[in-house]
């Protein structure tokens, strides 16, 4: 028998069938998803309404830069990043690590009610927070009221608006880290901590010299993805404030939404959602390299 | 000898004291979650329109009015669940098979060209959705898919992170058992069906479940697609009660926006109470090995 070496035509012909698996999928991924992302760098070089398509070269970046509307979205999304994501991170490690010590039916019942929140989803949360932050009949005021405190108007103060939004982000989106965290606590050895408990090692320190290094890798996930998913905040912002009072809770996603699809600027839109995009990947990319370093 | 016992003593008392402070943090922290859950559901139950929205711990005069005006008002809420479901149905069930035939490509074959379209993939995973919201828009709308339900399936059913999922778990099929089917002469496609797919049967019912919540929990795409309001989803359908009830219309009615969150939860919480280990399991995928 003389073995002849496989032309790339053979090989091509017998993993045929590779081909035709991948070829539905392959071709969604490439329509709704690789062609699209191509297309949004070259709108944002457009000025693409349903009128005009022209190539306006940079024109789009630099009008964004001295545009004080999308700065201050801009810097919002900054702001909800440092508000929202270490709270996130604390209240989620700190609750997983309690939870982790109770006994299996009390962790099933707490990680329910702290993921129920993010089942029913972000418009259904919105649903009932509009009434609590109404300033007349709403439930917090009538708990600031009880206390003696003079009624806020929530969602219409510059100092209390975006605070408020941030507390119905964490309420509906605390569930998944907190599911992940004790996943990764109950994977741990509990050798490591019996052997810390014999040396005298407090809970404090076993939180601090055992869960959190050993977590680490998890904890470097859950906080790039949390980084990622407050930089495209929008529904609850869309739903509680419509971006004020005076822009002050203006997200970017809501941005690029609204210059989208309510003032049909569609290059302008895409120049933003590239700016937004490259953000996202830089802070991804700064998360992954910081835990490598640390 | 003694003093050590004492010290040891008091020091489980402090833990013993601890451990109750740690504990009632917790319990707070729940029962502050499940508040807003809570008063929706009273809510729905009673008259909140205006002055008579003031909060009660359980409504004086619990009534169905909420519901029967959302279901006799102009808003069609039964075409809004059917939307919801179907939607999140069909994507759930498309999604699935293609990332299993996807999946299973990448984990079992080895062809020219699967590294770079591997890459492919994983490099569409990292992108936010702005990368490519606005041609997409455009794209579905050219495809004549705006006002359809195709426009909201078809842009989500070839998911990434769902083709790299079931590319882990069919890693661990055993090449033995798609070995032997092959030598007793299954083709191709009855290998996969009958071989591949039964033994990764928990790992779809997690993808699925994960497919559907997220399908069932997309808001702005929807909103984007969907213009007409007897083709709205639930979640649509609710924004637009939400937001008469914020100002938009002149009448502030909370009851009829809570009654609709309601309605709207209903579904989603019957399967997750039903198949809560699976949701638990997708959930800590990715994040957690093991």
């Amino acid at each position: 028998m003389n073995e002849k070496k496989p032309t790339l035509r053979s090989i091509l012909i017998k993993q045929r069938w590779a081909y035709y698996f991948l070829l539905p999928g392959l071709l969604l991924l490439v329509v709704f998803n690789v062609y699209p992302v191509m297309k949004t760098i070259y709108l944002s070089f457009t000025n693409y309404t349903l009128t005009t398509k022209d190539f306006i070269g940079l024109a789009n970046f630099t009008k964004l830069f001295s545009d004080q509307k999308f700065l201050q979205a801009y810097a919002n999304c900054f702001k909800y990043v440092l508000l929202l994501v270490p709270a996130i991170m604390m209240f989620s490690l700190l609750i997983a690590n309690v939870l982790v010590r109770a006994r299996p039916w009390i962790q099933s019942v707490f990680r329910g009610a702290f993921y129920l929140p993010t089942v029913v989803g972000g418009v259904v949360i919105a649903a009932v927070w509009i009434w609590i932050f109404h300033p007349l009949n709403g439930l917090l005021n009538y708990v600031v009221n009880a206390f003696g405190g003079e009624a806020i108007t929530w969602l219409a103060d510059v100092r209390y608006a975006m605070p408020a939004v941030c507390l119905v982000v964490l309420t509906w989106t605390l569930g998944t880290p907190i599911i992940i965290f004790m996943a990764g606590m109950l994977g741990i050895s509990p050798e490591l901590y019996e052997s810390a408990t014999i040396d005298g090692a407090t809970r404090t320190q076993l939180f601090f010299h055992i869960t959190i290094p050993v977590l680490k890798p998890v904890i470097v996930f859950v906080l790039t993805m949390e980084i990622i998913n407050v930089f495209q905040l929008w529904e609850v912002v869309y739903l509680l404030t419509n971006g004020g009072p005076s822009y002050s809770t203006m997200s970017m996603g809501f941005l690029i939404y609204n210059t989208a699809f309510v003032s049909g600027k569609y290059g302008l839109a895409a120049a933003q959602g590239v700016i937004l995009t490259l953000t996202i990947l830089l802070f991804s990319w700064l998360s992954l390299k910081a835990s490598k370093e640390a | 000898m003694q003093k050590m016992e004492l010290l040891s003593l008091k020091g489980k008392r402090a833990e013993r004291l601890s451990t109750g402070v740690q504990y009632l943090f917790i319990i707070l922290a729940a029962l502050f979650f499940l508040m807003p859950l809570y008063f929706m559901l009273i809510g729905s139950f009673r008259e909140m329109i205006g002055a008579m929205a003031t909060p009660q711990l359980l409504p004086k005069n619990p009534t169905l009015k909420n519901y029967f005006d959302l279901i006799n008002s102009s808003f069609p809420v039964g075409k809004w669940m059917f939307s919801s479901i179907f939607i999140s149905t069909v994507t759930t069930v498309l999604a699935v098979l293609i990332s299993c035939m996807m999946g299973y490509v990448f984990a079992k074959k080895s062809f020219p060209g699967k590294k770079w379209i591997f890459l492919l993939v994983i490099t569409t995973m990292m992108l936010p959705k702005q990368a490519s919201l606005i041609p997409l828009f455009l794209t579905v709308k050219e495809l004549g898919l705006v006002n359809s339900y195709w426009g909201v399936i078809l842009p989500m059913i070839s998911w990434p992170y769902g083709i790299f999922m079931m590319r882990q778990f069919m890693q661990e099929v055993p090449n033995e058992l798609i070995e032997y089917a092959q030598v007793e002469g299954a083709g191709e496609i009855r290998i996969f069906t009958h071989v591949v797919m039964p033994l990764v049967k928990p790992s779809i019912a997690t993808l699925a479940i994960i497919m559907f919540l997220q399908s069932w929990g997309d808001f702005m795409w929807q909103l984007i697609i969907l213009k007409r309001q007897d083709m709205w989803t639930m979640n649509v359908g609710l924004s637009v009660l939400i937001r008469n009830a914020s100002g938009g219309a002149s009448i502030i009615n909370y009851g009829l926006a809570m009654a609709g969150g309601c309605i709207a939860a209903l579904p989603i919480v019957m399967l997750f109470l039903a198949f809560q280990k699976y949701f638990i399991k997708g959930v800590t995928l990715g994040a957690v090995k093991g």
